[in-house]
């Protein structure tokens, strides 16, 4: 008989305006494994915090064994026997495996304060090998491996009662070897009762483990029920929805001049001999799945990462020249992905924000004096240009709403008019307005003649802002995607691997 | 022209900069009931020399604090400085030469700290303490533990006396005051060093080249230092290794902190430090004056390091 | 533990042997052994502190602060016992007092300990007005008479140090403090009581140094001024050096800090051997505590940690 475990009943979440979870739907027995899929944004990693406690919803409800519950903190989520399994585990480096088990609960001897090592590592040697690990409980966590370390925080979880298993994006970095542990493991744990909800992009894992699939779109379930029910393509349509009306056909914009070559470029594991041009007047698009590389590549284009082999050639007049990463990194324009880490200087007004890439143009002699007065001037001008809503030019930038925040990071580097630009989801937690605003900025730019390298998760904004896409793969450029074959399908599968070669 | 302030934060009941405020005006009071003749442009002159070697230590330390580092090794570097550009000096009769190889000794050992710190990526404490360490062993055993005396006359002349009414000590603290000043606040290269301390990873993308400008810092501390050596070598009249005591470490930091420069980096400025130097040092001689012993002074200024951290954790409160 | 170090070591004591000839002497490594001492009981201490990831720079002055309590009182005629605890008590409150503002209210550890450090010279040395203090022979014998082949206080000081160990890897206590120092955050999530965990190790800091510093003066039979001064520089050498790292959540007491302590201790017993001018000792300890650091800081990429 199938018995419930956990449910969820029309789970509502906004983010400072954005809505993530409109209206969601789901259910997971004991002895099933449920797959939750959905593109990036679709709103599964928010879903899953909140069963985790460590985000409130703003509406809806959880039921456990049929009866209502309030997660409010990972420790509530822990009495309630919900586990959520990180995708790069949190834990104690410099501890042995079964101190990290048992931490939390640690076997005292009787009378005397000190640990009974010896139970503990028994114990948690029997926790491991129930789960098909043979792990020494005696190790370092350091030394193990990230799936290692997954089997700890699973064997953690299991030692604290946990019934309910959240497993989010688990495989990204595993070896093969190491995912066929993992499968292991969880079949493991269906056999033992336990209700598992495995989050993941690569579908072709769901219909390997999966017994129940939700495919969340836009914050919906698209779709759900068993996976019998469900082949590939039939997953991939559900997650992208019907195209949208076509595009107007782009035109070419004015002569092409290759403004950058890459050939070449390898990275750590990440980044695997890609090459490619982007060209003046033209939007290159980089897609791929989360773990594809596609950050890492314009970081070790620029210098900030580790890199092992290739070429940089950036144009010189008539022909090209080589470049170092750093150079690049100086004359170009780089919109990071996380403005906040590394971005912008929050405690600081917009005006300083905005020229803080390009001090050498304000410099005044004599004495190196900056002029501040164009500096604030250079902002304002900026400021309205790009309708940036702030109280003043003069205002900490993190009073800014994220929107306007994105587009004070955008300012600073159209100060600079660089030819080539390196966007990395520009529009990512930014409202409905200002996406639409930094989306136009961004097509003005490339028809000034820019040439722009847009990473972006949004295959909607991909597609409609592209006039190339590559397609990255586990750290290999896969295809190039010309404007004329763009679908969300076509993306997809080649995201996902499935050898839709045209 | 200034730069303008940042939108200020609400003024709350524990306003830091209003404590500032309040302990400075309390230590002018104090003092000027146990000095006779506390507010009179002569006292005030006696203070700003007495500040000198101070408050030009604290002005390098702004720069290193700003960037979220930190220079524990200044005052014993200044005793080393002073000891072999006066043993140079005592040789060779050269007052300058003796004083150009205070400033290029302790800025050679200001770009060692800048190299360890910026290339090798080691922690700032830990680099400067085991300097502190090296460098006052250093001195001591350069001078076998005694001073060095026989300085030249023009040398000390010089530097210890007056430009028309004013000391020529006061006249170099006010120059460097503003010079840094100037260089931290209006020009480009300030705005860099403010960069790295606010946000090391967003001023790395921005195209600042930060390692040069970690390096740097140091080797500005370590000018500072040096002329900080030059000044007390003057005044004392000697060198030696006993000038830069651990008590002194502290005064140069208490002065910063409670200047305003932010222990953990991004704030704070090179007048404000100087402030807190004549700050530090007013109640240095409150407790001459009421008959303090050198040792509880020693006690008092623990005490007020700690509750300069204090300020300090208020204001990244407000943050 | 390195075997770098382990080869150092070996390295550095067949150097001395062959050196001097007074260096492999039951005299010399007595001697040795008992300077050692209070360093290896305030090491202990110390290092509890680090391994949260924090500091205690105040360690030499609470040292010479309970060392000058004991031997006041013991020098006004009071009770050896009543003196000794004191002593101890003084180190339980400034650690105490360190505790509260650093892992309760915040304050920055480095800032805090070091006004600590200055600020208590000079509240003892105004207690001693600067005089050395001699202690009674018989009380100076209750430390130095041998038990076996080695001092009383060498005892007392493996003692300290070998129990260090194992509350650290052996107990509740010890391991979470390891945890917090892995990770405050994960620590806090499982539900440990951080900020309790971080107070306590500073209460333990100033303990163990306030026995060290007694320690320390009873060995010499008298208090000196100078007591204490520049320890808590040594002590993080020796700390480091055996292998515990600045970070946090690494690292033991035994072996490690153990012979970090003893490394530290034969480098200068060697060079003191040597006939090397006193004035270079500084310049030796100033190097070896930069090279520790700079292994540690190798081994350990991470930038951040109490400045």
């Amino acid at each position: 008989m199938r018995s419930v475990t956990l449910e969820v009943k029309s789970v509502y979440k906004q983010f400072s305006g954005v809505e993530v979870l409109k209206d969601v739907n789901l259910e997971a027995a004991s002895g099933e494994v449920l797959g939750v899929v959905g593109i990036n944004g679709a709103g599964k990693t928010t879903l899953m915090n909140i069963i985790a406690g460590e985000v409130a919803l703003d509406k809806g409800t959880l039921l456990i064994d049929g009866e209502e519950v309030t997660v409010q903190s990972p420790k509530d989520a822990e009495k309630f026997g919900i586990a959520l399994i990180h995708q790069e585990p949190v834990d104690f480096a410099h501890m042995s495996v079964a101190e990290n088990i048992y931490l939390s609960d640690l076997p005292m001897m009787k009378g005397l304060p000190f640990i009974q090592r010896r139970k503990m590592e028994k114990q948690a040697r029997e926790q491991l090998q129930r789960l098909g690990s043979n792990l020494n409980p005696g190790s370092r966590l350091s030394e193990l491996s990230i799936g290692g370390r997954q089997q700890v925080a699973v064997a953690r979880a299991l030692a604290q009662n946990a019934r309910i298993f959240l497993f989010d994006e688990p495989t990204s970095s595993l070896s093969f070897k190491e995912k066929q542990y993992l499968f292991d493991l969880i079949g493991r744990l269906k056999q033992r009762g336990a209700t598992i909800i495995y989050i993941t992009h690569f579908l072709d894992e769901v219909l390997q483990i999966c017994d129940n699939v939700c495919i969340l779109r836009d914050g919906r379930v698209a779709s759900s029920g068993p996976i019998g029910k469900y082949k590939l393509q039939d997953v991939i349509r559900e997650m992208i929805g019907r195209d949208l009306a076509s595009f107007e056909h782009r035109q070419p914009r004015g002569s092409r001049r290759e403004l950058l070559r890459v050939e070449s470029l390898s990275a750590g594991t990440l980044v695997r001999n890609v090459s490619f041009s982007i060209y003046s007047g033209e939007v290159l698009g980089i897609w791929g799945l989360m773990g594809s590389g596609r950050t890492e590549l314009v970081r070790a284009l620029l210098g900030l990462y580790p890199v092992s082999a290739g070429k940089l050639l950036v144009r010189d007049g008539v022909s090209m020249r080589q470049i170092s990463g750093r150079q690049l990194l100086r004359s170009c324009g780089y919109v990071t992905e996380t403005r906040h880490d590394d971005g912008l200087f929050l405690p600081q007004a917009v005006w300083w924000n905005i020229s803080s890439a390009f001090l050498k143009a304000f410099e005044k002699q004599p004495f190196f004096a900056m002029d501040v007065r164009r500096e604030m001037d250079a902002g304002k001008t900026m400021a309205e240009r790009l309708q940036i809503q702030m109280p003043g030019v003069t205002y900490p930038v993190r009073q800014l709403s994220g929107g306007n925040q994105q587009k004070v990071v955008l300012a600073k580097w159209l100060l600079r008019q660089p030819e080539i630009y390196f966007m990395d989801e520009p529009t990512r937690g930014v409202d409905v307005g200002a996406k639409r605003e930094i989306q136009k900025i961004i097509r003005d730019l490339v028809s000034e003649g820019a040439g722009i390298l847009l990473i972006s998760s949004e295959i909607e904004e991909m597609m409609s802002l592209s006039d190339r896409i590559i397609v990255l793969r586990g750290g290999t450029a896969v295809q190039e995607v010309p404007y004329a074959e763009f679908s969300k399908e076509h993306l997809m599968s080649l995201g996902v691997g499935n050898g839709s070669e045209t | 022209m200034k730069q303008p302030a940042v939108a200020r934060p609400e003024k709350r009941v524990l306003n830091p900069r209003l404590i500032t405020g309040v302990l400075i005006i309390v230590s002018f009071v104090f003092a000027s009931i146990l000095v006779p003749r506390f507010f009179t442009v002569n006292n005030f002159f006696n203070i700003i020399v007495q500040t000198c070697p101070i408050g030009l230590m604290a002005i390098g330390l702004t720069f290193v604090l700003v960037t979220g580092g930190i220079d524990l090794s200044m005052p014993a570097i200044m005793s080393v400085a002073a000891v072999i550009g006066a043993m140079f000096m005592k040789s060779s009769g050269s007052g300058l030469g003796g004083s150009i190889l205070m400033i290029a000794a302790a800025m050679a050992v200001g770009l060692f700290n800048g190299f360890a710190v910026s290339t090798l990526r080691m922690i700032p404490f830990v680099v400067t303490l085991s300097i502190m360490v090296v460098g006052s062993g250093t001195a001591v055993w350069l001078t076998n533990a005694e001073s060095v005396f026989g300085l030249p006359d023009a040398f000390i002349n010089t530097l210890t006396g007056r430009i028309g009414p004013v000391p020529v000590a006061v006249i170099i603290l006010a120059f460097f005051a503003w010079a840094a000043h100037f260089v931290m606040s209006r020009t480009i290269y300030g705005r860099r060093v403010y960069a790295v301390g606010i946000n090391v990873k967003a001023a790395r993308v921005s195209g600042i080249r930060t390692t040069r400008v970690l390096l740097s810092v140091y080797v500005i501390s370590g000018f500072f230092t040096g002329i900080a050596a030059i000044i007390s070598t003057a005044r004392l009249g000697s060198a030696s290794p006993a000038m830069g005591s651990d008590a002194l470490v502290l005064d140069v930091i208490s002065s910063a902190v409670i200047g305003g420069v932010s222990i953990y980096g991004g704030t704070g400025t090179v007048l404000g430090a100087v402030v807190g130097a004549i700050f530090i040092t007013i109640i240095s001689n409150i407790m001459n004056l009421l008959g303090v012993s050198y040792y509880t002074t020693l006690a008092i200024k623990g005490l007020i390091i700690v509750l300069a951290t204090g300020l300090d954790r208020l204001r990244r409160r407000q943050d | 533990m390195s075997n770098g170090f382990y080869l150092v070591f070996v390295i550095l004591f067949l150097f001395y042997t062959f050196s001097s000839e007074y260096f492999l002497t039951v005299l010399n490594i007595r001697n040795i052994l008992s300077d050692a001492a209070s360093i290896m009981v305030i090491c202990t201490g110390l290092a509890f502190v680090i391994m949260t990831g924090s500091l205690d720079l105040s360690v030499g002055s609470v040292a010479f602060l309970c060392a000058s309590i004991t031997s006041l009182l013991i020098k006004a005629g009071q009770p050896v016992v009543l003196s000794l605890l004191f002593g101890m008590i003084a180190g339980i409150v400034v650690g105490a007092v360190n505790g509260v503002l650093v892992a309760l209210l915040n304050f920055n550890p480095l800032l805090v300990t070091l006004g600590m450090m200055i600020g208590l010279r000079g509240v003892t040395m105004h207690l001693t007005k600067g005089w050395q203090i001699y202690i009674p022979t018989e009380v100076k014998k209750l430390a130095i008479d041998l038990a076996g082949p080695v001092q009383r206080i060498v005892i007392l000081a493996l003692v300290v140090i070998i129990l260090g160990q194992l509350v650290l890897k052996r107990t509740r206590f010890g391991r979470y403090v390891t945890a917090v120092g892995c990770s405050g955050l994960s620590a806090k999530r499982i539900g440990l009581n951080v900020r309790a965990i971080r107070f306590s190790v500073f209460v333990v800091s100033g303990t163990l140094a306030a026995l060290g510093g007694i320690i320390a003066m009873m060995n010499m039979g008298v208090l000196q001024p100078t007591l204490g001064r520049g320890l808590e520089f040594i002590a993080v050498a020796a700390i480091v050096m055996g292998g515990t790292s600045l970070f946090g959540g690494q690292g033991s007491m035994v072996p490690g800090t153990l012979f970090g302590v003893l490394m530290l201790g034969i480098i200068e017993n060697g060079l003191a051997l040597l006939a090397v001018s006193p004035f270079a000792y500084p310049l030796v300890r100033g190097v070896v505590i930069f090279v520790a650091m700079y292994a540690d800081s190798l081994k350990n990429s991470r930038l951040a940690i109490a400045r």
